[in-house]
């Protein structure tokens, strides 16, 4: 080979091996060493991250006098998972990272998981400890007791003695629920649903037609809309709904599997699933699901074009009601920025079900199963309120001459107050031997102040986790009433997390017979209305109730079919 | 007859002055030797040794009982696979048997009697360079409960209202047929590029000969052109006959990662597998594994017992 030929190839070869190191991205951020500065890394989503820098400005300004400083390296959207857990895994003194803020990571995971003890367990140095405010003053409250019940479900782990401590920090206060076009809503002259009687009502109008508008199939304007698939939009609702009726423990109890001892149930857990909050649940799930009345469409599209048929004027094929979360305005901001009060967001109705089991025939008040839902919708409307269970009974007294039980007033306050959080994915840790992990502490202590939350929730449209302030000061209806939801005093996390027997059977999901519940609920096309925008002969919701019956039927025939043998493979 | 030695001489043949390149090629190639090695040999190697293991690394043939019980019953996925290895046999037979015959006579049309073939050859090659999300995304809004398939169909009463609502992906029905109808339509000008280059190949003096000899059109496709390009076709079909349970075609993409409404097929059933085993926690790849072995177990002979017998069915023809 001459020798021209030879530069000319290894010219081509160089010039193509640099150009693919350029397309790498090989830009690096700069660690920082002194032992003044933190370095962070910090997940780039839906929030954004220009929470952060604030905080940044605010703690480096209220510790001048010790230098602190934060050296933020650059945020990623890759900033997630199994990504963070390999950092962890090659630890501090390869990485220098002293606080990751991420998500898709639980601290079971990350302390006491297969690699042992990834990070620092914060429990003394955080969250037993009060926040810190903008001058760098302790507020009067430990953080632990900021948190709202079920907020620190992916937070604990066992230590090496087998105590449950805090090694996760959550950033975001996340809610799964419903969004609703408030202007298409009044146009019909319907008012937001407080229990799903109500809302099933509400559907049940806008398809069949009223306040001068036609049917669906006339007005081209659908109840519902939702995204295709495998989701977790319509599982939040799913869940919400079991634990309102079932209630906040025993929820808790069947994604466990554990007794009230801490002890699995290996021999009554397959019981679990006699529990009747499930046929209610589905009893709603088939109504709300029901294909026929869905926008057209909804059963093959992204969740763009769902939240179009939220966002778009009526007469588009275009719907009402969605199942989403908080997050929503954040994705949807930009493309339809004139519209955002158009929209507002509420925590999924109460299930009907459970008004009738507390004030229904057959209970002590023996109200009809109307009454009962219209005095379950007053109590849902005061627990909105805020206010306190002796106030709740003394209005409902004065204004409705009913003597409530204590008892039934909380368990409605409860079931009002559960919201399903997807929020407690999204964890700060502080990798274990972090030589300046006092400053990191010291920072998240600032993240939990009363000082932060409002700058938190105007940055993100969101909510922090640790305040109890509704956010007002916002343009914005849909993010005031999310935040109403968090911060209520009545307010209970859940999450589909499985955790104790039913992790170690390797039953993750609700239903174990079928993959997906929406899917399936979907697939069996039930409904009491036909495709002409009519009710289908002399059908009633009965349908749903006798195709929620079939389903539960058949996942109990499974979980019984098959208990023995998992516990026997355990 | 005195028998020589025979010296088996490495780099035979080549001058001193080309031996002093040996080394610089070497490095030249070094790289995408060492990606193969890693990305093709190595994978390889360790997704068939995951079949024989556990998670935890011990020696199993559990995951072969899972694949035969995923026979009988839905497996971890909740798929069973014969309906999934059906629905890709059926989408192979629909592109190999039927579509490909149809391929190979469309090529040699338009080679030889459409002017301005090379302009049609460049447009029949754009799906094969479009990305395919680019493509399935154009696929799925002709086909979604507003486009203009669909309102097409439904003009001609050929849909219900029920699939009218959502699109033909959103019924058992009509989805998989879809699948079959939009495979079989980009088949028919599939390998179009390979299939004119070996008919260019050809002399035009055969032609020219059978036109002198009054030879029909079919015998001048079936009698003198398929038989000149019959080890291009063989070694397509052959390589074809290798993913005879596995055939695809893009349905994660059209399906958005769920296989609903019974689009799932073996292809499909791989990318679900592996998608959600990285991101659900306590599962592992050797189920899968073991899913995949047996499939090559079962489509390797498939595949040389199609080549033996592709070989023989034409005699090769010199020209």
């Amino acid at each position: 080979m001459s020798k021209f030929k030879r530069l000319l190839v290894c010219a081509s070869a160089a010039v193509m091996l640099f150009s693919a190191a350029g397309f790498a991205g090989c830009k690096r951020d700069k660690i920082a060493v002194d032992p003044s500065t933190i370095n962070v890394r910090v997940f780039q989503g839906g929030y954004g991250v220009d929470w952060i820098y604030e905080l940044k400005n605010k703690f480096e300004t209220a510790f001048a006098d010790e230098g602190y400083k934060v050296n933020i390296l650059t945020p990623s959207s890759d900033e997630r998972g199994d990504i963070v857990y390999n950092d962890l895994i090659a630890g501090y003194e390869e990485k220098k990272i002293d606080l990751v803020f991420t998500t898709d990571l639980y601290a079971e995971k990350v302390a006491g998981g297969d690699e042992g003890y990834l990070v620092e367990d914060i429990t003394d140095t955080v969250y037993n400890k009060p926040a810190i405010d903008f001058d760098g003053e302790e507020e009067s409250v430990n953080i632990v007791n900021k948190m709202k019940p079920g907020a620190d479900s992916s937070m604990i782990a066992l230590n090496e003695q087998g105590k449950e401590r805090y090694y996760g920090f959550n950033w975001v206060s996340s809610i799964g629920g419903m969004v609703v076009n408030t202007k298409k809503l009044s146009a019909y002259g319907l008012e937001l649903p407080k229990t799903t009687d109500e809302m099933l009502d509400a559907f049940e109008a806008i398809y069949l037609g009223t306040n001068g508008y036609g049917n669906s199939t006339e007005s081209r304007t659908y109840p519902i809309t939702y995204v295709q698939g495998s989701n977790g939009y319509a599982l939040c609702m799913l869940n919400t709904h079991f634990a309102q009726y079932t209630g906040y423990d025993d929820f808790l109890t069947f994604w466990s599997m554990l007794d009230e001892n801490g002890q699995p149930m290996t021999e009554t857990g397959k019981t679990l699933y006699e529990d009747q909050g499930l046929f209610e649940m589905l009893n709603v799930a088939f109504a709300v699901l029901d294909p026929i009345i869905a926008a057209p469409g909804s059963q093959t599209q992204t969740v763009g074009q769902a939240q179009g048929k939220i966002m778009a004027d009526m007469g588009k094929d275009d719907a009402v009601f969605m199942c989403v979360g908080d997050w929503m305005l954040n994705e949807v901001r930009y493309i339809y920025s004139n519209k955002l009060n158009d929209i507002e967001f509420i925590n999924f109705p109460v299930v009907s079900a459970l008004g009738t089991e507390l004030f229904g025939p057959s209970s002590g008040y023996k109200l009809s199963e109307e009454a009962a839902d219209e005095l379950l919708s007053y109590l849902v409307g005061l627990v909105d309120e805020n206010l306190d269970i002796e106030d709740i009974i003394s209005r409902t007294q004065t204004d409705k001459g009913i003597t409530l039980n204590e008892a039934d007033a909380m368990r409605v306050a409860e079931a009002r107050g559960i919201y399903f959080s997807r929020g407690v994915e999204h964890l700060a840790f502080i990798p274990k031997g972090s030589s300046k992990k006092d400053i990191s502490e010291l920072f998240l202590r600032m993240f939990a102040s009363d000082d932060f939350a409002p700058i938190y929730a105007q940055t993100t449209n969101g909510t922090s986790p640790y305040t109890d302030a509704v956010n007002t000061n916002t343009d914005y209806k849909f993010v005031e009433e999310a935040s109403r939801v968090a911060v209520n005093q009545y307010a209970k996390l859940i999450t589909s997390y499985p955790r104790g027997l039913r992790r170690e059977l390797g039953l993750m999901t609700m239903f174990i017979s079928t993959r997906h519940i929406p899917m399936e609920i979907a697939s069996r096309r039930i409904s009491m209305f036909n495709s002409q925008g009519q009710i289908d002969g002399d059908k009633t919701r009965a349908v749903y109730a006798e195709a929620a019956n079939t389903l539960w039927g058949e996942e109990k025939a499974d979980i019984n079919k098959n208990w023995a043998n998992w516990i026997a493979n355990l | 007859m005195e028998r020589t030695k025979k010296k088996i001489k490495l780099f035979k043949g080549y001058s001193k002055y080309e031996k002093k390149d040996f080394p610089f090629v070497y490095l030249l190639i070094l790289i995408p030797v060492a990606q193969f090695a890693v990305f093709w040999v190595y994978v390889n190697i360790s997704s068939i040794l995951l079949a024989f293991q556990n998670e935890d690394g011990n020696w199993t043939l559990a995951n072969f009982a899972a694949v035969f019980r995923a026979f009988r019953e839905p497996d971890t996925f909740t798929f069973i696979l014969p309906q999934l290895i059906g629905r890709s046999a059926l989408l192979w037979a629909v592109v190999n048997v039927v579509a490909f015959p149809i391929s190979v006579f469309t090529c040699y049309m338009l080679y030889k009697y459409t002017k301005c073939h090379l302009f049609f050859r460049i447009c029949f090659l754009i799906p094969g360079l479009v990305g395919t999300v680019v493509w399935t995304t154009l696929v799925r809004y002709m086909v979604a409960y507003n486009g203009p398939v669909t309102e097409l169909l439904y003009a001609l009463n050929l849909l219900s209202d029920q699939i009218k609502h959502d699109g033909l992906f959103s019924s058992a029905t009509t989805a998989y047929p879809t699948i079959i109808v939009v495979t079989f339509m980009m088949s028919i000008v599939g390998n179009n590029v390979v299939l004119t280059g070996a008919y260019a190949r050809i002399p035009e003096e055969l032609f020219e000969s059978a036109q002198i000899d009054g030879a029909s059109l079919g015998r001048e496709v079936f009698n003198i052109a398929v038989p000149c390009v019959w080890p291009t076709i063989a070694t397509l079909l052959t390589f074809s006959f290798c993913s005879v349970l596995t055939y695809d075609n893009g349905v994660y993409v059209y399906s958005m990662g769920e296989g609903g409404n019974g689009m799932a097929n073996m292809g499909f059933w791989f990318q679900y597998a592996t998608y959600n085993i990285a991101t659900m926690p306590g599962t592992s790849y050797n189920y899968p594994a073991a899913v995949g072995v047996f499939i090559t177990v079962i489509a390797v002979p498939i595949a040389l017992i199609a080549r033996v017998i592709l070989e023989k069915v034409v005699e090769p023809t010199d020209f």
